[in-house]
């Protein structure tokens, strides 16, 4: 008999990765000094917030969506806008944000859920591009190309923060709450019907699975979340206009961290985005303009034909293999 | 319990099913014979709400279904299984039937508990971990049943189950059938296996290019010149 230990896909040890992952991050900006990679760190947390965010309606339930830079957008102007017309705090701006965003996208659901394939991609593919052509030409209310600057006004209590290490908190706490989400669902009757409807559709309903019902309120979850990680980014650089928040590269980008990572999963585009921001900001800074693109989108096609499944299936192969390898190791000691 | 009334499914330049009527009564087992090609397939997709009618209507329990998806018939009881199987490749036998039994209102862990006591039924509780595309055809056959049975039906429509199965696996479906018939379950049952369908089905159903040919007890069905020449096309000696 093997000796039955707490294996990384047991709940028990699932818990103990969570809560050891959870604390090495606490500690982060104990550990790094160097406002460039603490910089790039917080990058990275608000970057895994948006794939996990868009995995929730892309990779759960299926409908690759093209157009998520849109909540992500909306996300950032509402909070934004409030704040310097109003006066109301990011704090309350998130939650206004989400609750816009998320009856975007449930009505995005309505519309879209019947679409398959590539008509669905390019549906919320038009959408973004909508939704940016908005965002450029409102000037009334987005100040259109020229941008929004929020001004270091009150600190904290504005989510404005004068040290790094604040905002690399506040990017945690972003993460906690989109990967909290992201595991509440898989685990509910939502995730399984989202699962269900993405492997096969006649047979989910013909089981009693309400197509509309689970798929909207997936879209409208996955928009939601994905305009808090916009709210926190604006407080985070200080400054966003159309070409940084609602542009279609930014919509392939988060679909590409979380297929990299690997869609489905709930850590997949946590580990996406581990890999592929911090690629493209050294890529940028020690390569340098267009070589620098060269080699990045190089390196994910490698990265994407060595591991189809994304990197968090090739990490857990290794995973059982390093198990396999002290499992027998523990048997020739005995 | 079901009435499918004068049901006539045209697709393009095709007339599928043409007046279908019939009824199933509560605790009944029916068969549903037919060349293929007949339409009992297209059949059941109407009366799962898979297919709407181009006319005609079905009741179910007194209630016209006509307006109602396949997930809203669902729930007020009808379970059905697919003969192309349609198993969700990439879960597990287990959660497969757990979708099942969600959909009933149990929770995660309840519902867990019903998919494992459906599979320990079917005896398919081996498989429980098992990613469900890997199974052979027979048990993907199998997992249909177990996934519809844990939605709780009261009408199960079956399409074919006993394809490919060997007559060990044929006698222990049938038993299957009859104990869950015996426990108050009413079926509608596609077969090919004549054999099979006449052993247990109570009335028997014979589907021609869409239309109800006959109606009546297996003995009658199979001794009916009309159904020898279109749908066997020789007598039947095992019958």
């Amino acid at each position: 008999m093997p000796i039955k230990s707490a294996s990384l896909t047991s709940p028990s040890g699932q818990r103990i990765a969570f809560a050891v992952a959870l604390v090495l991050l606490l500690c982060v900006p104990l550990v790094i000094r160097d406002i460039y990679w603490l910089d790039l760190g917080i990058t990275v947390l608000i970057w895994a917030s948006l794939a996990t965010a868009w995995n929730i309606s892309a990779g759960f339930a299926g409908g690759l969506s093209l157009g998520h830079a849109a909540f992500f957008g909306v996300g950032a102007y509402t909070s934004s806008l409030l704040f310097l017309r109003l006066g109301i705090t990011p704090w309350i701006g998130v939650f206004v944000g989400a609750l816009l965003a998320g009856a975007l996208g449930a009505l995005l659901g309505v519309i879209t859920f019947r679409l398959k394939g590539p008509f669905f991609v390019l549906a919320t593919l038009a959408f973004g591009i909508v939704v940016h052509i908005v965002n450029v030409n409102w000037r009334d209310l987005t100040r259109g190309a020229a941008g929004l600057l929020l001004p270091f006004r009150g600190g904290p209590q504005n989510m404005l923060f004068p040290n790094l290490w604040a905002y690399w908190y506040t990017g945690l706490g972003l993460l906690v709450l989109t990967v909290g989400i992201s595991i509440a669902i898989e685990r509910s009757r939502l995730g399984y019907y989202l699962v269900a409807l993405r492997e096969d559709e006649d047979a989910a309903r013909s089981l009693g699975v309400r197509v509309v019902r689970s798929k909207v309120v997936a879209a409208a979850l996955s928009a939601a979340l994905a305009a808090c990680a916009g709210a926190v980014y604006a407080t985070f650089i200080q400054y966003i206009d159309p070409d940084s928040t609602t542009q279609f590269e930014l919509s392939v980008q988060i679909a590409l961290v979380a297929i990299v990572g690997g869609m489905g999963t709930t850590l997949g585009p946590v580990l996406g985005a581990a890999i592929v921001i911090p690629l493209g900001e050294i890529l940028r800074a020690r390569v340098g303009g267009g070589p620098a693109l060269v080699v990045y989108g190089f390196l994910l096609m490698v990265i994407v034909l060595a591991a189809p499944n994304g990197a968090i299936a090739g990490v857990r192969l290794i995973g059982r293999r390093l198990r396999r390898l002290m499992d027998s190791g523990r048997k020739a000691d005995a | 319990m079901l009435e499918v009334r004068a049901v006539t499914v045209d697709f393009v330049g095709l007339r599928a099913v043409d007046h279908a009527s019939f009824t199933v009564e509560k605790g009944q087992i029916v068969g549903l014979i037919g060349p293929n090609g007949a339409g009992k397939t297209t059949l059941f997709n109407v009366v799962s709400g898979l297919v709407r009618p181009s006319s005609g209507s079905v009741m179910f329990e007194g209630k016209d279904l006509s307006h109602l998806g396949p997930a809203d018939r669902n729930r007020m009881g009808i379970g059905r299984t697919f003969q192309v199987v349609k198993p969700f490749g990439g879960l597990t036998v287990l959660d497969n039937v757990m979708v099942g039994a969600l959909t009933r209102g149990q929770g995660p862990a309840e519902a867990r508990e019903t998919a494992r006591v459906t599979l320990k039924r079917l005896g398919l509780e081996r498989f429980t971990d098992t990613v469900a595309h890997s199974l052979p055809l027979a048990l993907r056959k199998r997992l249909e049943v177990a996934r519809a049975l844990a939605t709780g039906p009261k009408l199960m429509l079956l399409d074919e189950i006993m394809g490919g199965l060997n007559p060990t696996e044929v006698n222990e479906t049938l038993s299957l059938v009859q104990e869950l018939n015996a426990e108050g379950l009413t079926f509608l049952v596609i077969e090919h296996n004549m054999n099979a369908i006449m052993r247990i089905a109570e009335k028997v159903l014979v589907l021609n290019q869409g239309a109800v040919l006959i109606e009546g007890p297996p003995a009658v069905v199979t001794r009916d010149a009309q159904v020898i020449s279109v749908y066997l096309g020789e007598p039947i000696e095992s019958a």
